[in-house]
C-alpha cells in the first residue's frame, strides 16, 4: 500500500526539482503543480501493479506534461513591445513552456515506455484541439462545451487511464477535474466579468447577438440559469463516479469529499448571494 | 530551389513525407488545421526530411518507416517556429503572415503544442527507445539554447564558447539528430550513425555561422530584414564576437542598442564589415564544413553520400 501523503510530497519535490532552471525562475513564475490531477494519477497508479521508479516517472512526466500546458495558458495576446521588462517574461514563458515539454518526453524516453508517449502526445494534441474551439467560440451546444472543457482538463489522465483499461478513472478524472474547471470558470466571472464558460453559454443561447452588445436582465439571466445548470449536472456526475471509484486510501477518499463539499458549498453560496 | 535538383532521386519519398505532414495537421479545429498548413506550405526548405532520408539510406532503407522520423522533424522544426515567431514578435516569415500575427499569440501557442504533440504521436511510430532519447535529449537542449539567447542578449562580455554552445543547441543539433536518427531508423551500423550525427553537426555549426554572418552582409531585400538586425536585438555573433577583439571597436559595439538609429547602425555594420571579422567567420565556417566533408569521405560511397556532399557544398556557397 502506498502512503498518499508523503509520496504526494516526495513526487511534488521530484517534479519542482526537474522542472528548476535558476535563469527561467529568476524572471517567470515558479511552475504551479496541481495537486488535484496529482491525486488523481495517485490513485489510479495505486491501482496497478508498476515498480515505484517506473510509476513515479509516470507521474512525473504527466505533471510536467500539465506544467508545460499551463506555462503556456500564460502567454497574453496584450502588446508588450514597449515594455522590456514585460517582453522578457513573455519570451520566457513560451520557452519554459516548451522547455517543460522537453523534459516530459526526455523521462518517458529513458524509461523507454514508448505507448506511454504515444498515449500522452495524443492527449495533448486533443488537448490544444478543444483549447482552440473554446477559444475561438465555434462549439453550438451545451454538450459540446463541457465536452471541450472535459477534454482540456481531465485528457492527461484519462489517456493513461485508458491506457491501462481503467475505465472508472477516465470517467472519475473527467467528471472532477470538470467540476473543478467550471467552479473556476464561474469563480473567474464572478470576479472579472469574463469567462469562457459564460462567454461560451452566451453565444450558444443567442448566436445572433454580438458579443460587444449588452445582453438584457432576461437574458444575462438566462446564461446564468445555464452556467448553474452545468455545475449540477458535473455535481452529480462527480457523485456518481466517486461511488464506483474503489479508493484505497482513506486520505485520497477524503480529499475528493473535501473538493466535492467545498464545491458545493461555493454554488450554495452564490445561490444565496443572488 | 536549388537543392531541389541535387536531391531529385528523392523526390516520390519526399511527397510521402509531405503527405505525411498534411495527414498529421488535421484537427477538430479548423481553425487549428488552417493555422498548422498556413505555416507548412509556406515554402520551407524540407531540409531535415532531406538530411534524415538521405542517412537512411546507408541502413536497409524503407520509407514507410523513415518518412515517421522524417515528418517528425519537419515538425518539430515547424512547432518551433511558431513559437519563435511569439518570443520575437515577428509579423512576417518567409514572406507570409505568421500565426501570431494571422490570429493572435494564444492561437499560436495552441497550434505549436499541437503540432510538437503530432511530432511525438508520429515519433512513437518508431519503436526504438535510443531513437527517442536522442531526440527527446535534442529538444531540450533546443530550448536551453534559446533560453540562453536571451541570457546572453547584450552581453558584449560573453566568449566564444558559450557563442559556438549556443548555436550547437538552437541549431546545429537537430541537423545532426536528423542523420543520426535516419540511420538508426533503417538499422545502419552504429560507426556510421555516428559518423553521420558528427556530419550532421558540423553541417549545422557552418550553416549557423553562416546565416551570422549574412546578417551582415546580405541585402535588406535578401534577407527580408535590415542587415544587423541580430546586433540590433542584441544578439552576439561570431562577426560580432571577432570584431570586439579590437578594443576600440568594442567600445562602438557596445553602443548598439534596440532603439539606435539606422545610420548610426549602419556606421557599426560597416565597421564590423571593415574589421575582417566576416573573412575571419567565413573561414571559421568553412572549417566546419571541411570537417563535415572528412566525416562523408569515411562513409560508403553511394549516391547519398554524394548527395549530402553536395548539400554541404550549397550551405558553404549560399549567399542569402
Amino acid at each position: 500500500m502506498l502512503n498518499i501523503i508523503n509520496d504526494v510530497k516526495e513526487l511534488r519535490q521530484l517534479i519542482k526539482t526537474k522542472a528548476h532552471h535558476s535563469y527561467l525562475q529568476k524572471y517567470i513564475e515558479e511552475p504551479f503543480v496541481d495537486e488535484d490531477k496529482l491525486l488523481l494519477l495517485w490513485g489510479l497508479f495505486n491501482e496497478l501493479e508498476i515498480p515505484d521508479n517506473e510509476r513515479n516517472h509516470y507521474m512525473l512526466s504527466t505533471m510536467l506534461v500539465q506544467i508545460a500546458l499551463d506555462t503556456h495558458e500564460k502567454v497574453s495576446n496584450t502588446n508588450v513591445m514597449g515594455s522590456p521588462g514585460l517582453l522578457k517574461n513573455r519570451q520566457l514563458t513560451v520557452l519554459a513552456g516548451d522547455y517543460y515539454s522537453g523534459l516530459y518526453y526526455q523521462v518517458l524516453a529513458e524509461v523507454g515506455n514508448i505507448n506511454m508517449i504515444r498515449a500522452l502526445s495524443s492527449a495533448v494534441k486533443k488537448i490544444n484541439d478543444h483549447k482552440i474551439l473554446l477559444y475561438q467560440y465555434t462549439l453550438n451546444n451545451i454538450p459540446d462545451l463541457l465536452n471541450s472543457f472535459r477534454a482540456v482538463e481531465a485528457s492527461l489522465i484519462y489517456k493513461i487511464a485508458e491506457y491501462y483499461q481503467k475505465p472508472v478513472w477516465m470517467d472519475g478524472a473527467e467528471n472532477l477535474l470538470l467540476l473543478k474547471r467550471l467552479h473556476r470558470e464561474k469563480e473567474q466571472y464572478r470576479e472579472t466579468g469574463q469567462s469562457l464558460l459564460v462567454e461560451g453559454i452566451r453565444l450558444i443561447l443567442f448566436p445572433h447577438i454580438a458579443m460587444e452588445v449588452e445582453l438584457s436582465k432576461e437574458q444575462l439571466l438566462q446564461v446564468e440559469n445555464t452556467m448553474d445548470s452545468c455545475i449540477e449536472y458535473a455535481i452529480q456526475s462527480v457523485k456518481q463516479s466517486k461511488g464506483e471509484l474503489s479508493l484505497a486510501n482513506v486520505e485520497l477518499h477524503q480529499r475528493m469529499d473535501d473538493m466535492l463539499s467545498f464545491t458545493e458549498l461555493k454554488v450554495n453560496s452564490y445561490v444565496k448571494e443572488g | 530551389m536549388k537543392y531541389k535538383l541535387k536531391y531529385s532521386f528523392l523526390n516520390s519519398d519526399l511527397q510521402l513525407v509531405e503527405k505525411e505532414l498534411e495527414a498529421a495537421i488535421h484537427a477538430d479545429s479548423s481553425v487549428l488545421t488552417e493555422a498548422s498548413l498556413h505555416l507548412l506550405q509556406s515554402g520551407g526548405k524540407r531540409i531535415r526530411p532531406v538530411f534524415v532520408l538521405l542517412a537512411a539510406r546507408f541502413g536497409d532503407y524503407d520509407i514507410h518507416v523513415v518518412k515517421h522520423v522524417a515528418a517528425t522533424l519537419e515538425l518539430i522544426h515547424t512547432a518551433s517556429l511558431v513559437h519563435d515567431d511569439v518570443v520575437d514578435d515577428a509579423d512576417l516569415r518567409r514572406g507570409s503572415a505568421t500565426i501570431k500575427s494571422k490570429w493572435d499569440n494564444r492561437v499560436a501557442m495552441y497550434t505549436g503544442d499541437y503540432i510538437f504533440a503530432r511530432a511525438l504521436e508520429m515519433m512513437s511510430e518508431i519503436n526504438n527507445p535510443r531513437a527517442h532519447q536522442i531526440l527527446a535529449n535534442t529538444m531540450v537542449e533546443l530550448c536551453l539554447g534559446e533560453i540562453e539567447q536571451i541570457k546572453d542578449k547584450f552581453n558584449f562580455e560573453q566568449n566564444w564558447r558559450i557563442y559556438f554552445r549556443r548555436i550547437k543547441r538552437k541549431t546545429a543539433l537537430l541537423i545532426a539528430s536528423s542523420c543520426q536518427l535516419g540511420a538508426i531508423a533503417t538499422g545502419a551500423d552504429e560507426r556510421i550513425q555516428r559518423r553521420l550525427f558528427r556530419f550532421g553537426y558540423y553541417v549545422g555549426m557552418s550553416y549557423q555561422i553562416m546565416d551570422d554572418i549574412l546578417d551582415f552582409t546580405a541585402s535588406e531585400a535578401e534577407l527580408g530584414k535590415p542587415a544587423g538586425s541580430d546586433l540590433l536585438q542584441g544578439n552576439i555573433t561570431l562577426p560580432v564576437l571577432i570584431a570586439m577583439k579590437n578594443p576600440a571597436l568594442k567600445e562602438i559595439i557596445k553602443t548598439v542598442h534596440e532603439e539606435m538609429l539606422k545610420e548610426d547602425m549602419g556606421a557599426i555594420i560597416q565597421a564590423i564589415k571593415a574589421s575582417g571579422a566576416i573573412e575571419q567567420a567565413t573561414r571559421i565556417s568553412d572549417q566546419y564544413l571541411e570537417k563535415a566533408f572528412r566525416e562523408l569521405e569515411e562513409l560508403p560511397s553511394n549516391k547519398a553520400r554524394k548527395t549530402l556532399s553536395q548539400i554541404a557544398q550549397n550551405i558553404g556557397k549560399r549567399k542569402f
